[in-house]
């Protein structure tokens, strides 16, 4: 493909129940894209993460706010645009937990982190955060 | 996601887990595990053949439940993780925290071994 990447966008309550429906999504959309089971599988994880943390420190469990998802695709990558419109976290502080320390909590990060090939944080000027992910796709995905 | 609650023998309580284990469903299956750990006599077995997708608060609960069982000195035991899940574990590097067995039998001869 050439030119500008294709781009899908999806507005989404802030609400957990919506989960299910997005992994169900991505999991098609990956699949179709080429992506090995096992990439499949890491990407979802990854956005499930996203979505849940916005959820839970951004929006503090108000399930009546709005996520607003992109795609983009390119032919050698597929970059996931989380947006929300609610509290910015304090950036320095969004760091994988130590894993020696076992204990509930702090491990959606890292498991971002661990299978996205880039994950950025933006600030932005009036509200809100934009989550940017990136993965690298391999020989075997299809060129779209 | 389902939990089916069952005793195949007097004292071991086994969870059988069907479906997916995210934030949506947490809140449901806290309470359940819980009670699941302070009932059991002689060990705790989650069965996960059918559990398709966990994230990062399904790994907390299970952490809580190992830390719940821990204090009660109770064996607790993974049985049958899917491919989604044991990734999930191995990215938290959990895999050698929870005693995971391969079958029921496993998990149920090792808990007969722990007591």
């Amino acid at each position: 493909m050439e030119g500008a990447p294709e781009r899908l966008t999806l507005s989404v309550p802030s609400s957990p129940r919506y989960l299910l429906i997005i992994r169900t999504l991505f999991s098609s959309l990956l699949t179709d894209l080429g992506f090995s089971n096992q990439e499949t599988m890491a990407v979802v994880l990854a956005v499930n993460e996203a979505y849940a943390n916005v959820i839970e420190h951004c929006y503090k469990g108000d399930v009546t706010q709005r996520i607003d998802l992109t795609v983009l695709i390119e032919p050698q990558t597929i970059t996931i645009e989380i947006r929300d419109y609610g509290e910015q976290p304090d950036v320095a502080r969004i760091a994988p937990r130590a894993l020696h320390e076992v204990r509930p909590g702090g491990l959606g990060t890292h498991f971002m982190r661990s299978v996205m090939d880039e994950v950025t944080y933006d600030l932005l000027p009036d509200t809100g955060t934009l989550l940017r992910m990136t993965k690298n796709r391999s020989q075997s995905c299809k060129s779209t | 996601m389902q939990v089916n609650v069952e005793s195949p023998q007097a004292g071991v309580t086994v969870l059988r887990l069907t479906g997916d284990l995210d934030m949506n469903e947490v809140a449901m299956f806290r309470p359940t595990l819980e009670k699941a750990v302070r009932n059991a006599q002689h060990g705790v077995i989650l069965l996960l053949s059918e559990l398709t997708f966990m994230d990062s608060s399904g790994v907390a609960v299970l952490i809580e439940g190992l830390k719940w069982s821990q204090r009660r000195s109770l064996p607790y035991v993974l049985v049958d993780l899917t491919s989604g899940v044991q990734m999930v574990i191995e990215l938290a590097r959990l895999e050698n925290f929870f005693t995971i067995a391969g079958n029921l039998e496993e998990a149920m001869a090792l808990i007969a071994g722990a007591s």
